[in-house]
C-alpha cells in the first residue's frame, strides 16, 4: 500500500517538475498600443549626457531592460551583441534597445564600460518607463511593433529566442 | 510694505497646504494599489524598485492634474484589476466580498448548535 502511494507521488512530481522544466521559449502575450514621450539618456560611454525622446516605435522594435546589479543581465549581454552583429550584417528591419531600469545612472555607466554593450543604451532619467511597459522585473524583453506591444519574454534571453520573437513578430 | 509681507506669507501658506494636499493624494492613492513584485504590500509600504517607479507616476499624474479614479484606471489598464488593494465589488470577485461575511455567520450557527447540543447531552446525563 506504501509502496503504492509512494509511486504516486513520485509520479506526480516527476510529472510536474518536466512541465516546469521544459525547454519550450514562452512570450507573454501582452497585445496593446503604448504611445510614448519619454526623456532618456543615451549612455555611450563618454557624456552619457545626450538626451532623447523615446517616442514613435514605428517598425520592429525589440526593447531589452535591464539594471546592472541583475546577475542574468550581465549573462545576456553577450547574446544581445550577436544578434546586434546579425542585425547589421543581414541588414535585418528590427532596432534593438536596451533601457537600464531600477539602477544609479554611476552604476549604469560603470557597466556600459565594463560590457561594452553595442547597441542603443538608454537610461530612465525619470523613471517611469517601467510602469509604461508594466515591467515586473529585469530582465525583460519586450517586442513592439509600430506603437504596440506585442509580447515579452521574462528572464535571461539568447539570440535563439531573440530571432524567434522577431518572426513571430514580423508575422503579426 | 506691509501688504507685501502679508502677500508673501499668503502665497507661502497656499503653496504648502498645495503640497500637503498633493502629498495626501499621492500616498492615499499608493495606498490603494498593490505593489506586482512584493507579498502582500501596497505601493506605499513598499521600497522595491518598481514601487518607486510606480510612485513617481503617481507624482507626475497628480502634478498634470489627474483625478485619482483616472489614475487607478491608468494602473488597471497596465496591470490588471488584480493591481487594487481592494477588488471591485463587482463579478467573480463578488465571491471574495460575500463568502468571507457567510462563512463567518454559518460558523456562529454551527457553534451555537453545537453548544446548545452539548448543554442538553449534559443535561440528561
Amino acid at each position: 500500500m506504501h509502496l503504492k502511494l509512494n509511486f504516486y507521488i513520485i509520479l506526480f512530481f516527476c510529472f510536474f517538475s518536466n512541465l516546469s522544466f521544459s525547454n519550450e521559449i514562452k512570450f507573454i502575450p501582452i497585445n496593446r498600443d503604448i504611445s510614448l514621450s519619454q526623456e532618456m539618456s543615451i549612455l555611450d560611454g563618454e557624456s552619457n549626457s545626450e538626451i532623447i525622446i523615446l517616442d514613435n516605435l514605428q517598425g520592429i522594435n525589440i526593447i531589452n531592460f535591464w539594471a546592472s546589479w541583475c546577475g542574468p543581465c550581465i549573462e545576456e549581454i553577450a547574446e544581445l551583441n550577436k544578434f546586434q552583429e546579425n542585425i547589421l550584417t543581414n541588414s535585418l528591419e528590427v532596432q534593438l534597445i536596451g533601457i537600464n531600469i531600477f539602477d544609479k545612472k554611476a552604476d549604469a555607466i560603470d557597466f556600459y564600460l565594463k560590457y561594452k554593450p553595442f547597441f542603443k543604451i538608454l537610461f530612465d532619467n525619470k523613471n517611469t518607463i517601467s510602469v509604461k511597459f508594466s515591467v515586473m522585473g529585469v530582465p525583460e524583453t519586450y517586442f513592439v511593433k509600430d506603437n504596440k506591444i506585442l509580447f515579452k519574454y521574462m528572464g535571461k534571453i539568447n539570440e535563439e529566442i531573440l530571432i524567434r520573437g522577431l518572426k513571430e513578430s514580423a508575422n503579426y | 510694505m506691509q501688504t507685501i509681507k502679508y502677500t508673501l506669507i499668503f502665497i507661502f501658506v497656499i503653496i504648502s497646504i498645495n503640497g500637503a494636499h498633493s502629498e495626501n493624494k499621492i500616498y492615499d492613492i499608493s495606498n490603494e494599489l498593490m505593489c506586482p513584485v512584493c507579498q502582500g504590500q501596497t505601493v506605499a509600504e513598499s521600497n522595491s524598485q518598481l514601487a518607486l517607479s510606480m510612485k513617481e507616476v503617481i507624482k507626475l499624474q497628480v502634478s498634470e492634474g489627474k483625478t485619482k479614479k483616472e489614475i487607478l484606471n491608468y494602473f488597471i489598464s497596465q496591470y490588471g484589476e488584480t493591481i487594487l488593494a481592494k477588488p471591485p465589488i463587482k463579478g467573480l470577485n463578488l465571491i471574495l466580498w460575500i463568502f468571507p461575511p457567510i462563512i463567518l455567520v454559518l460558523s456562529l450557527v454551527f457553534w451555537i448548535f453545537n453548544v446548545r447540543n452539548n448543554k442538553k447531552k449534559n443535561s440528561l446525563k
